[in-house]
């Protein structure tokens, strides 16, 4: 019922994608800008939206209720590696109060890191650093949503570092 | 509006305020074999095959389908001469109520098209948009499975 | 050439008879059937849980061009009626009018509007100006017998059969039964285990929403074309509701998009008969999917609470139950579905001396309960097998032994059957068949339960994996209530019509009702031609319900079918100068022991219609079951559960069952796997949502989840064979029983994977992942240490 292209969001600010505008506003923003500021979708039309095309690791996770289901919550993370540093990182959480975000304060403790041979030390002092609140939604309550992100930040992590192929 | 609807291989010229669905026109035409289970897309009851793409006639609006070919499950087979998919369906044990019946045998036989030799994995990703409360999917697994064995050894 | 005694037919796995029609979409569902000049109707339903409509004005909606007709409490008489499709008199309240002042539930019904199309009809609906009186809902079940609480009954509303009703306590309908003495049970045990359980509201979700259909035929008779599993009780509470004779109605049903007890009430019937009287046109009426979640009935939500003490050694010293059931706005096989939770949960061990049950319906202001594949067992056995796994854990012992040594056995009784019936005395029997053993036996074997119980075996990183079990029995039939019929006529070219009450909704009992008469006539199959649920064509059944189908339905055929066989080999021995006894039928002819003598059937049959001693080859039998052999099934469930999110995921699921001699195995496994995979969602997924003013809030398949092909785990069912002397070729029924196993399999497995129990339907992960952190509630932690009082779910 729900295919993985009715939920793109989290992709699209993983990937920094950006958005060409006509209208009221018009010229090329970056889709966290536009998410940000309501104002520039009044009178306002999408024309395009460019993704870059990035060679870069990567993993998606949908928080549902069954296979098929609409999710509570997802999890976007990309990241480039030059042999065992994190050299860039983006991770995205869509479903949050507030909706969207990117993960600053997690991307900061990872930005630079080296990884070792088991990361998962690395990945939860970075998912300690996650910040974030849920509303009760689908029937799960805030505090099993936000416990859950945690979790799942941390296996969407692991995930993109087995992306190698 | 007025266009051509084209079920089946037929041609029907018909008139449109426009906000209809294409599961009510077709009903409403007697091609009664297309059924409403929830009219929220979630059922696949409704399934056609708009120019050989699985839809859910009930989330399609009839106008935008004017001068396309639309194929039910009539357009593949019939009682006199049963798509194997259809008689795969019957010797499996895969008939019970029958309501959702004709769906899935569009699903299965979209899936069948593209993909010929599908695992049991694939045939339940293909058939995860028709609900079925009878048979449990067991043997409907089972009746694609048969199917597709049928049509690889007659292609 | 000697006599051949094997079976040709029944125990075949022959395709339905309409397998074929319904593949290529040639058979035709309720809303299918062309309707020319039809009503079209639509109805307004209360947005309130409790009012009382102090007026209503239709002046604008009459107004919308094509309206012909409104229906409301100003025009249509008050009768007292149950929509129960039982047998009369009914074990339900009289408690329902068609159309009444007072408002029960959100759904409740308001009025009807009969239009030449739809779409005027729906919209001379929004057109109705309704006048509420709101008044205060009671909206929990454990406080609606307190005092002070709203009533929603009372008055005319009556019991139609001398039982507990108590309509001024909202009190829908009460059953008690004691064994033994249960104090000095509990004070003999060595331990106690004594827990809370809780089950919500569930929907059928056939994927046919319901419908029905009504005309005036060319005699003037009312003809209804409906989705029903009861078309004869249909045309009995028609008749009397709409005030029109028996005998000027006719009820068809055609192919019917499934039941499960949702389509066993009689909703929609004297709605569009209502109409179509009045106004000399069809009338049709078709709902939509929300409009079945609120408006037709759902599964009784529960509570129970279960006291079980045992001995050292396991013995069950003493077992106390305790049910609350939820009625909502109507009684609706409220009481039937309570004796139920006793009635085919306490036999299963027989040898329990010390027995309480008490269990009570009340009325809410909640979309209304009823029937629902399972009925009441299936709340029963959800809290009945978890103390089960609890006790022999707590014993020491493995549980599949356990149920091995203390489940009833072919020859022994249970004093449960003679005292729980529905609504009156139950019926004594002794068990002439069970296979339980062998089903946990080889179902313990396949699952692997020996290499995966207790291991907590790891999978992945978070994962853990457990395997639980369940057992169950159910019924073949209501024992000296359900009575079916059949009659058969054979053809010039001996073929044979063979006509049936018994109503198949899709389970294919037109195709086994065939496969026995062809066994006993030693015909094919095709040449048994079935015409089903036709009231004026077919002899009377109670329809599809109680798991009665293949058992009392099937002997009646049985019966009819030698009585025809015995009208062949008579015409025969005319025909071949012979005594009758020499001669016996075989592949469509009827020979002596040498083979020397042989007359086909055609030959018996053109002889009798039209040369000599001229009479129509013709029989008729009704049958009406003595008793109500159980079905018996082991159900197994492999789990593995995310230590970290609470997440269960059911890899297999494995039922073994002892359905006697299975008439169609095919058939069978498909009764099985649609009742597992309907538990295990329900187990899992489904509950009714309400709001604070008792309005559903998932009344679709957006919020309501049901189990896809893509959900369903490796899947296996094994058909033990027992042989059932009271059955026709010692079969007995298979509707129901699969359905109770999944839910307490699963919770026993989710303790052995990660040593918690979920005691409240659905398990989901997030009850799963509070317990694993220890917070109070309905689970508990490993430990099974002795409580005195269960703590309430929240």
């Amino acid at each position: 019922m729900f295919p993985y292209w009715s939920d793109l969001m989290g992709p699209l600010l993983a990937l920094e994608a950006e958005l060409s505008l006509a209208g009221a506003n018009s010229g090329t923003r970056p889709l966290g800008e536009y998410l940000q500021h309501r104002d520039l979708r009044q009178n306002t039309l999408i024309t395009s939206i460019r993704l870059p095309d990035l060679p870069w690791l990567g993993a998606y996770y949908r928080h549902t209720r069954t296979p098929t289901d609409r999710p509570a919550f997802s999890i976007t993370v990309l990241l480039r590696l030059s042999g065992k540093q994190i050299e860039e990182i983006r991770a995205a959480l869509v479903g949050c109060s507030g909706r969207y975000r990117r993960l600053t304060e997690v991307e900061k403790v990872l930005e630079g890191s080296e990884i070792p041979s088991d990361p998962s030390e690395l990945f939860e002092e970075a998912t300690e650093q996650l910040d974030v609140d849920f509303p009760a939604r689908m029937g799960f309550s805030a505090e099993y949503l936000k416990a859950c992100a945690a979790v799942e930040l941390k296996r969407t992590l692991a995930s993109a570092l087995r992306s190698q192929s | 509006m007025t266009g051509t609807l084209s079920i089946n291989g037929t041609e029907l010229r018909i008139s449109l305020r426009g906000d209809e669905v294409l599961l009510d026109v077709l009903r409403d035409l007697g091609y009664t074999e297309v059924k409403e289970g929830c009219r929220e897309g979630a059922c696949g009851s409704c399934l056609v095959l708009l120019e050989g793409v699985l839809v859910n006639s009930c989330q399609v609006l009839a106008a935008s389908t004017l001068g396309r070919e639309i194929t039910t499950v009539k357009g593949l087979g019939t009682f006199h001469q049963p798509h194997p998919i259809q008689e795969a369906f019957v010797e499996a044990g895969a008939v019970q109520c029958g309501f959702c019946t004709p769906g899935m045998v569009l699903a299965a036989f979209a899936l069948l098209k593209k993909n010929p030799r599908p695992t049991e994995e694939q045939i339940r990703h293909a058939l995860d948009g028709n609900l079925c409360r009878c048979t449990g999917y067991v043997k409907i697994i089972e009746a694609v499975t048969l199917a597709a064995e049928r049509m690889a050894s007659d292609a | 050439m000697p006599k051949n005694n094997e079976p040709t037919h029944v125990g075949r796995s022959t395709p339905k008879n309409d397998a074929l029609a319904l593949a290529t979409a040639q058979e035709l569902f309720t809303a299918d059937y062309p309707l020319e000049g039809a009503l079209h109707c639509a109805l307004l339903y209360s947005p309130h849980a409790h009012a009382q409509i102090r007026s209503i004005d239709t002046e604008n909606a009459r107004a919308v061009v094509g309206v012909v007709d409104i229906l409301s409490y100003q025009n249509v008489p008050r009768i007292l009626h149950t929509s129960a499709g039982q047998g009369y008199p009914e074990p339900s309240p009289y408690d329902a009018v068609l159309f009444d002042r007072r408002m029960r539930f959100v759904g409740d019904r308001v009025a009807l509007v009969a239009a030449d199309t739809l779409g005027a009809a729906r919209e001379a609906v929004q057109k109705i100006q309704v006048d509420y009186e709101i008044l205060e809902p009671l909206l929990d079940r454990r406080h609606a017998m307190d005092e002070g609480v709203p009533r929603l009954h009372g008055g005319e509303d009556h019991a139609k059969i001398p039982v507990v009703y108590e309509p001024e306590n909202n009190l829908a309908a009460e059953v008690q039964i004691a064994f033994g003495e249960l104090e000095e049970g509990l004070a003999n045990a060595e331990f106690i285990e004594e827990h809370d359980y809780s089950l919500p509201a569930a929907s059928h979700c056939a994927m046919e929403p319901h419908a029905a259909v009504a005309y005036i035929d060319q005699r003037g008779r009312l003809v209804i074309v409906s989705a029903t599993q009861v078309p004869f009780h249909a045309r009995r509470i028609v008749g009397r509701l709409i005030e029109c004779p028996l005998h000027q109605i006719r009820v068809i049903k055609p192919r019917i998009g499934g039941g499960f007890g949702g389509k066993q009430e009689v909703i929609l019937e004297p709605l569009v008969a209502l109409v179509a009287w009045r106004n000399k046109r069809p009338a049709r009426l078709v709902l939509s999917r929300r409009e079945v979640f609120v408006a037709t009935r759902t599964r009784h939500a529960a509570d129970l609470h279960l006291k079980t003490g045992a001995g050292k050694d396991g013995s069950i010293t003493a077992l106390e139950m305790d049910c609350l059931l939820e009625a909502g706005a109507y009684g609706t096989h409220s009481l039937t579905v309570l004796s139920n939770v006793g009635s085919k949960v306490l036999p299963l061990f027989n040898k329990i001396e010390n027995i309480r049950f008490h269990g009570r319906s009340v009325y809410t202001n909640l979309p209304v309960s009823g029937a629902y594949r399972g009925y009441g067992a299936t709340q029963g056995y959800f809290a009945w097998n978890q103390q089960i796994d609890a006790v022999a854990r707590r014993a020491g012992q493995d549980v599949v032994e356990y149920c091995k040594r203390w489940h009833i056995r072919t020859g022994e009784t249970s004093g449960v059957f003679e005292a729980l019936g529905e609504g009156k005395e139950g019926v004594s029997q002794v068990i002439q068949s069970c296979a339980l053993s062998e089903c946990l036996d080889r179902g313990a074997r396949a699952i692997g339960w020996a290499e995966k119980r207790d291991k907590r075996t790891r999978v992945g990183q978070d994962k853990v994996k457990g395997i639980g079990l369940a057992i169950a029995m159910q019924g073949s039939g209501i024992p000296l209530i359900d009575m079916g019929a059949a009659s058969m006529k054979m053809n010039e070219d001996g073929s044979f019509n063979l006509y049936v009450g018994a109503t198949d909704i899709g389970t294919g009992s037109d195709t086994i009702l065939a496969q026995i008469a062809a066994e006993v006539i030693k015909v094919p199959v095709e040449k048994i031609i079935v015409l089903s649920s036709d009231t004026d064509l077919t002899p009377f059944d109670v329809g599809a319900y109680a798991s009665s189908t293949t058992y009392v339905s099937g002997q009646a055929v049985k019966a009819c079918s030698e009585k025809i066989a015995a009208q062949i080999l008579a015409t025969a021995a005319a025909l071949l100068e012979t005594e009758q006894e020499k001669l016996h039928l075989e592949a469509e002819t009827v020979r002596d022991g040498t083979g020397k003598k042989t007359v086909t059937f055609e030959e018996v049959a053109t002889s009798a219609t039209y040369n000599r001693d001229q009479y129509q080859i013709q029989a008729q039998a009704s049958y009406t079951c003595q008793q109500s052999p159980p079905p018996f099934i082991a159900q197994f469930a492999e789990v593995d559960v995310d230590l970290k999110t609470g997440r269960v995921e059911v890899v297999r699921f494995l039922s073994a069952a002892d359905c006697g001699r299975p008439i169609n195995p095919v058939l069978a496994e498909g009764q099985i796997e649609g009742a597992v995979v309907n538990g295990l969602s329900y187990a899992l997924w489904e509950e009714y949502r309400y709001d604070e003013n008792g309005r559903m809030t998932n009344p679709r398949f957006w919020d309501y989840r049901i189990f896809t092909a893509r959900d369903i785990p490796e899947m296996q069912t094994i058909l033990v064979e027992s042989e059932e002397p009271t059955g026709p070729f010692g079969a007995k029924s298979i509707g129901e029983v699969a359905i109770n196993g999944p839910a307490p399999a699963i919770a026993n497995a989710v303790y052995d994977a990660v040593g918690v129990r979920i005691r409240d339907l659905p398990i989901t992960p997030e009850k799963v992942w509070r317990a694993l952190r220890g917070e109070s509630g309905a689970a508990d932690v490993a430990g099974g240490a002795d409580r005195p009082t269960g703590s309430r779910p929240s």
